[in-house]
């Protein structure tokens, strides 16, 4: 009941954190909105259309009242800004639950989404899609063919790491370390082929949030929402499994059906984030770490924490990656704020162990 | 072998061992550790498993709990056969305290022992009133309750170890596997432990326990390296070396040098504890060698068998007897 109350209070105030930052990154960019012209512009399109009993007897959407915005600031924000933000927290919720289930999964605090292999994968159908897909017209769009090279490489993965019914940790990391190392040639070696095409793929190797649409907002959305739902399922058997996988077993815990749940929403997560926005480091390295100092290493509210500051997180950096008079890939952003930041808390408090 | 012949004649279902191997082989590559192992022991009994370091203890406790799948062999739980179980019903059954737990990180110890409950709880239940009870009791028998909301990891060996061991106790399951339960405590709670453990086998020492989690009647299995403390606490001892039961009974009858010097390649001198009357090893490296240290017979007990006994093999057993 303590725990839970913790829980309900870390989360509704990293949740008012998430929309603060979304309001006010929406105020930034070429041209400058008020906060209170976003907030209405939000309000109008999302709060106060209703589904009201017309005359005669139909069902239809009203807008009962509404507050009075710009147009052009209206349209800026609900059809430039608003997908963008969107995006990119759900992006960041993806990425930092996954960061978070991979550092209890391996109990290793150097794991990340990516650690088997599945950004690596991604980059993969990302790039042969923006290189091969102008020649050949049968190759899938890019987020499709990026989101299955994933996991495929994530499934190819653990499917070397496979022994006798078991997957070690230690296997599968090593595997997920060649099968990146390998994936990585085959992307360096695509790139040679791009010619006009090389900067697009470059760009979108660094991981970038420019191209958001609200298509891509609802089909990343979902993906992030189930993924976390069923890793928050097994939070209890997350946090026995950090305690060791044999003491997890004779607690009574299905040790290899819950590993490969965890590391199929893992992969599933970061393939459907890497799929839209590239391949946008230390978000799930960093966030689950932070978050781990501040509310402990219970899994029932590290995962709920750490999906909300993911959010928050990307959505500011990516305001800084706009905000300059050049737009800046927001993958640069994570990493040069990211790895100071774990430096500092590497040297300062107990960034040691899980 | 000990057979479970030797089970009174109680009701059919109280007739069963609970915990039962039957011919079981364990082969870690081409090394077999365990060698057609038969063994029984009975509910509410408290066996002491020595041996050699790699006489396959270990492994015959993690067969006993599922950890390992013998190659050969059934196991048995209170006449079930292992395999047939799920993960969850066998916890709920066998509850284990490993001979070494990775606990380096963060958990309050009231959390930790509240995972000692996960195979009685449902996937979306909260903890009800008996998961407290029972993680509560477990803390208190354990003398873990006054640290209960500290970090695991700031606690010293000693203190994890029955930290470890209440996580087993909230566990509840009739059957509880101590691998070196107290090879990381000092004395005092050395004794503490294996009284607190022998009280859960036969409610003697302890305390009024209520609910059935708490009554004693447990049947324990503990490897320990100290025999002197597996003769003062245990019912039974079996002894393994090679992946064999050498011996198994009462520790007056196991600890017979000859039979301890082909187990464990030392000769040994059996004396009795002039405190507590159980028996008392003492190895001795070189054989007959009187000018070790260890050879000196403590004043008031009985030398029984020669330390240079390499033959002993039909030598009697510690016994009130004089044998001078």
């Amino acid at each position: 009941m303590y725990r839970r109350r913790r829980t309900v209070g870390w989360s509704a105030a990293l949740a008012v954190a998430l929309t603060l930052v979304a309001v006010l990154s929406a105020t930034i960019g070429p041209v400058a909105i008020p906060a209170v012209a976003v907030a209405k512009a939000i309000l109008n399109e999302v709060a106060l259309p209703t589904l009201a009993l017309g005359t005669g007897g139909t069902l239809s959407w009203v807008h009962p009242f509404s507050f009075a915005v710009e147009r052009s600031h209206a349209v800026i924000v609900t059809e430039l800004r608003l997908p963008r933000i969107a995006l990119g927290a759900a992006v960041g919720f993806a990425l930092a639950t996954a960061g978070a289930v991979m550092q209890g999964f391996f109990r290793n605090p150097m794991a990340d989404p990516s650690i088997i292999g599945v950004s690596t994968g991604a980059a993969v159908g990302a790039v042969a899609a923006i290189v091969f897909r102008p020649a050949i017209p049968l190759v899938p769009d890019l987020q499709g063919l990026a989101f299955a090279t994933a996991l495929a490489a994530g499934f190819a993965v653990y499917l070397v790491a496979r022994e006798g019914g078991r997957t070690p940790v230690a296997t599968l990391l090593l595997a997920g370390v060649a099968v990146q190392t390998f994936l990585g040639a085959v992307v360096s070696y695509t790139l040679l082929f791009a010619g006009d095409s090389l900067e697009r793929a470059v760009f979108w190797l660094m991981g970038h949030l420019h191209a958001a649409s609200w298509g891509k907002v609802g089909a990343v959305w979902p993906v992030a929402v189930i993924g976390f739902a069923v890793a928050l399922v097994y939070a209890r058997e997350l946090n026995a499994l950090l305690v060791g996988e044999d003491d997890a077993h004779t607690m009574g815990v299905e040790v290899e059906r819950t590993k490969r749940v965890l590391l199929a929403v893992a992969s599933i997560l970061t393939a459907g984030a890497v799929a839209v926005a590239g391949v946008i480091g230390f978000v799930g390295l960093v966030v689950p770490h932070v978050m781990r100092l501040l509310v402990g290493p219970d899994h029932r509210i590290l995962l709920p924490t750490s999906a909300l500051a993911g959010a928050g997180f990307l959505v500011a950096t990516d305001t800084l990656a706009r905000a300059g008079p050049a737009e800046v890939p927001v993958g640069i952003v994570t990493a040069a704020l990211g790895a100071p930041f774990f430096l500092y808390l590497l040297r300062n408090r107990e960034v040691h162990s899980l | 072998m000990t057979g479970p012949g030797d089970a009174s004649a109680d009701g059919p279902a109280a007739d069963q061992p609970a915990l039962e191997l039957d011919d079981v082989t364990v082969r870690y590559g081409d090394r077999t550790v365990l060698d057609e192992v038969s063994l029984s022991v009975r509910r509410g009994e408290f066996l002491a498993l020595i041996g050699p370091n790699g006489a396959g203890k270990t492994t015959l406790l993690r067969t006993a709990n599922g950890l390992v799948t013998p190659d050969a062999g059934t196991v048995r739980l209170n006449g079930t056969d292992g395999s047939r179980l799920s993960v969850r019903e066998r916890a709920r059954r066998v509850a284990t305290v490993p001979q070494e737990t990775s606990v380096g990180f963060d958990f309050p110890v009231r959390d930790l022992v509240a995972m000692g409950r996960t195979a009685h709880r449902s996937r979306f239940s909260r903890a009800d009133e008996s998961d407290r009870a029972a993680v509560r009791r477990a803390l208190d028998r354990t003398d873990t309750a006054a640290f209960a909301d500290r970090p695991v990891g700031s606690l010293s060996g000693g203190e994890r170890q029955r930290v470890v061991l209440a996580r087993a106790l909230a566990q509840a399951a009739p059957l509880l596997l101590l691998d070196e339960p107290t090879a990381s405590l000092d004395i005092n709670h050395q004794v503490r432990v294996l009284g607190l453990v022998r009280g859960l086998v036969h409610g003697a020492g302890d305390e009024e326990g209520s609910g059935p989690t708490a009554t004693a009647g447990r049947t324990v299995v503990a490897a320990i390296h100290d025999l002197d403390l597996a003769a003062r606490f245990c019912d039974r001892v079996a002894l393994l070396a090679d992946g064999h039961i050498r011996a198994m009974g009462p520790p007056e009858t196991v600890f017979d040098p000859g039979q301890l010097e082909r187990a464990y390649g030392v000769g040994t001198i059996v004396t009795e504890n002039a405190a507590t009357g159980s028996p008392v090893v003492t190895a001795v490296p070189e054989t007959g060698d009187a000018a070790v240290p260890g050879a000196d017979i403590p004043e008031g007990a009985e030398r029984v068998a020669g330390a240079d006994a390499t033959d002993g093999s039909d030598r009697q057993p510690l016994a009130k007897s004089d044998d001078d």
